[in-house]
């Protein structure tokens, strides 16, 4: 396990882009992205978009998840064998990472905005997260999110039935292999 | 007129193979390949790599390069091999954006629209074009070089309306690069100015591929039949590149496109692999 | 390379290369302009409006006396439905190796054989629940090809097995992870992802929360028939036929649902598009937990009834008494959705009103 840290780099203050599971560190990413869309055109839930100028100039045409257009599927579902994303990646910007290493952010709640922490019924983000303990329950059927068990997928932001929706998808504690 | 010594057919035929080939290829890059024409695995193994995206990401990652994998590593190769061998082919026969140039540019001919900066009357010494066909092409490619240098990243590839066609069929590429619903269309209104205007002034990827062909023996338009000359310069107004083949010294810049040898009004040019 | 003559020649050129530079720093300054307008107009999504959300009423607590028993013979069929006040469900209880044919089949029996149940020539419309890509949450694969099979007798006209599943999860993809899709349409039914159907709206007169409802077309056009897994749930208590329904409708109603008031919405959807048939697998039942990482126990249970209510209730008792609830008929009382959709006519909730047939298969 500690081998497995000591190959990747903890983004803590992540304030950046959501990049796709298996991306490398940010620093190198830019240097060995060709911008070339192949992931985003392989996504099977279309969650990455090809960031915009107002990402940066650096950043333009680069991959990033957006969770409002689909969750990743990398921990459940349709990628669970291979990332997609990863397997057409031609530079290898995105490389192969075991499933159980995958953390590309942390989902943050807005509890203003939240259906349940405003008193109503609602838990669906609970119901779909795929990781056993990044949400927890209090006592008044409220959720709690835990940033360091949470793996990123932003199932539970994509799923969130609130207007405007109480939940985003961050790169906070992002964990990203280094180039080769 | 002499008699010509090769069969008409294939002079009439050849823009139309050029045609089916350039169309064929546009559905390729931007429906059938997963990536863009700078770089795609195209699987089993197989990879194209365009040099200009090598290039600049070996300049971008600078002493951190990581390597191409071999399979880009002989995309790569091939490019620049085939490029060798046929010149500045991928310009006019495969390039999706020299396709999209080429679709503006014959309607704009058949709605009888002159380009601005085309000469009204070339001469044999006059140029067809009113702009200097200048360093142009390769300032964007110092540019674009350099600039991924120190910004440490592809940025050509960000921009590249070549990329960006490729990318066109992404869904949430569109609009969310911004540079989709301008650079192309920018890029096509070029042709009110002149057609290929592009290609033969601006494009860094051309302006690369020029400098690989310098070494390219072969395919370069020569006249035959001295007799039947009659230094018209007709060549220079139909070639995309503005070449008039008795003045010209290397044929870098061609990109064997053959309108010259299709339509050379007296049947003298002739490309052949000497 | 071009070369000029003659002395005009440099001046006109000039000119039309400064003309030139002239357009090309013009077409960049526009090209620059539209598209920092587009990152401006890009950056800032305009705000959704926030619907404001209704507190949920608290649960009526009601007492509830134990169900009547009626018989524990494995051959005896209850055939005439005439006493409406009083709801029918039966429990057939199998072994690990009991084929879920056999529980299926011996669960229709039961309630009067399959002829009965279902007039001939309907459209008939299947629905497991298949809302997440694992086999734990979701109905066994193998209970919704048997009822396939099973309704197959009644010579409908075509059966469908159908699903909508939770935001997020691609039901495509969960049909054919879960072993749904292959089973089902080896036993002859027509498989369909419903979010690619058409929606239709259809009223809900009794409806308290909710007066109408945008549902997929091939759930209004068929009669349903309910085949929910047995499970915990962590808003509605335990989610059974009725909360299953929730798969008969496109996300943004599911996402209305929450923002209104679930329970009630969940009872006002089961009054417009009441189950005729629910067949609840209960072969291994989710306790503690749920809709998805709860404890699975194996319970070799299927509960069938006309009544999507009464079905409800009986399983429900069933999920308690497994998990080893204290009193678990006053538990089941709680459960607001079931009440409220028996206050609104869904169905029986009082277990004394409930005829309870218990089978035992080998």
């Amino acid at each position: 396990m500690l081998a497995l840290y000591e190959t990747f780099s903890v983004t803590f203050e992540g304030s950046g882009l959501v990049r796709p599971p298996g991306s490398v560190i940010e620093d190198s990413f830019l240097g060995v992205c060709i911008r070339c869309g192949a992931c985003a055109k392989t996504c099977p839930t279309g969650a990455i978009l090809l960031a915009a100028w107002n990402d940066g100039f650096r950043e333009i045409g680069t991959p990033k998840i957006d969770a409002l257009r689909g969750p990743c599927e990398r921990i459940q579902g349709r990628c669970e064998q291979d990332a997609q994303c990863q397997l057409v990646c031609p530079t290898g910007a995105i490389q192969r990472v075991e499933r159980e290493s995958i953390k590309t952010g942390s989902a943050l709640i807005n509890r203003d905005r939240c259906i349940a922490w405003r008193g109503g019924v609602c838990l669906v983000c609970y119901e779909v997260c795929p990781v056993t303990g990044a949400i927890s329950l209090e006592r008044e059927n409220r959720p709690i999110f835990n940033a360091d068990v949470c793996v990123g997928c932003g199932r539970c932001v994509y799923a969130c039935p609130a207007q405007p929706k109480a939940l985003t998808l961050t790169s906070n504690g992002e964990k990203r292999p280094r180039v080769g | 007129m002499q008699e010509q010594n090769r069969p008409a057919g294939l002079k009439t035929r050849i823009r139309t193979i050029r045609w089916a080939s350039q169309l064929a290829f546009l559905a390729v890059w931007i429906f059938l390949i997963t990536g863009t024409v700078c770089t795609a695995i195209l699987g089993r193994g197989f990879a194209v790599a365009e040099p200009l995206g090598v290039l600049q990401l070996i300049l971008a990652q600078g002493a951190a390069f990581s390597g191409l994998g071999l399979s880009l590593l002989l995309g790569f190769a091939v490019f620049v091999g085939a490029t060798l061998l046929l010149g500045r082919a991928f310009c006019a026969w495969s390039c999706p954006l020299g396709t999209t140039i080429d679709l503006v540019d014959k309607a704009l001919q058949k709605l009888k629209f002159k380009p601005f900066f085309t000469r009204r009357n070339p001469g044999k010494n006059n140029s067809s074009s009113l702009v200097r066909n200048g360093t142009n092409k390769y300032a964007v490619l110092a540019s674009a070089l350099v600039g991924s240098a120190l910004l440490r990243s592809p940025v050509w590839c960000s921009l590249c309306p070549i990329g960006t066609l490729c990318r066109g069929a992404i869904a949430g590429a569109e609009l969310s690069i911004g540079a989709q619903l301008v650079t192309v269309p920018a890029v096509g209104a070029m042709s009110l100015g002149e057609k290929r205007f592009w290609c033969r002034y601006l494009c860094p990827v051309g302006g690369l591929l020029t400098i690989v062909s310098r070494f390219n023996p072969f395919l370069k338009p020569k006249i035959q039949h001295d007799a039947a000359h009659r230094n018209c310069g007709a060549c220079a107004t139909i070639c995309p590149e503005g070449i008039n083949i008795c003045n010209e010294r290397t044929f870098a810049r061609c990109t064997k496109c053959f309108d010259c040898y299709a339509k050379c009004p007296f049947g003298v040019v002739h490309i052949g692999l000497s | 390379m071009e070369s000029s003559n003659g002395k005009s020649e440099p001046r006109k050129r000039l000119v039309n290369r400064r003309t030139f530079f002239g357009l090309l720093i013009a077409a960049a300054a526009a090209v620059a302009g539209i598209v920092s307008i587009d990152s401006i107009l890009s950056k800032n999504p305009a705000p959704e409006t926030s619907t404001s959300t209704t507190v949920a009423t608290p649960a009526a607590t009601t007492t509830a006396p134990t169900p009547t028993v009626i018989k524990t013979d494995s051959s005896t069929s209850i055939a005439s439905f005439s006493d409406t006040n009083v709801a029918q469900v039966v429990v057939v209880k199998g072994t690990a190796n009991t084929d879920p044919q056999v529980l299926v089949d011996k669960a229709l029996e039961a309630l009067g054989g399959v002829e009965n149940l279902v007039p001939a020539g309907m459209n008939i419309l299947v629905k497991p629940n298949v809302g997440f890509y694992d086999k734990d949450p979701t109905t066994d694969p193998r209970i919704t090809a048997a009822v396939v099979k099973a309704l197959k007798a009644a010579r409908p006209g075509q059966i469908v097995v159908g699903e909508s599943s939770l935001r997020g999860v691609d039901a495509g993809y969960a049909l054919q992870a879960t072993g749904t899709r292959s089973l089902a349409e080896a036993a002859g039914a027509e498989v369909k992802d419903l979010t690619k159907d058409s929606v239709v709206s259809v009223t809900i007169p009794n409806g308290i929360a909710i007066k109408s409802v945008e549902v997929f077309k091939t759930v209004r056009d068929s009669f349903i028939v309910s085949v929910p897994k047995l499970k915990r749930h962590s808003d509605t208590t335990v989610t059974i036929s009725m909360k299953n329904m929730m798969g008969t409708v496109p996300d943004s109603e599911k996402g209305r649902f929450h923002q209104t008031n679930l329970h009630q919405c969940v009872a006002d959807l089961n009054s417009a598009l009441r189950p005729k048939l629910v067949i609840v697998d209960a072969t291994k039942a989710m306790t503690q937990r749920g809709p998805s990482g709860g404890v699975m126990v194996a319970l070799n249970l299927v509960i069938a009834s006309t009544d999507p209510v009464a079905a409800d209730v009986i399983a429900a008792q069933q999920l308690f008494q497994a998990e080893g609830v204290a009193d678990a008929s006053t538990a089941v009382g709680r459960i607001e959705h079931i009440q409220d959709a028996a206050k609104i006519g869904v169905g029986v909730a009082d277990p004394s009103r409930i005829q309870v047939l218990n089978v035992s298969v080998a």
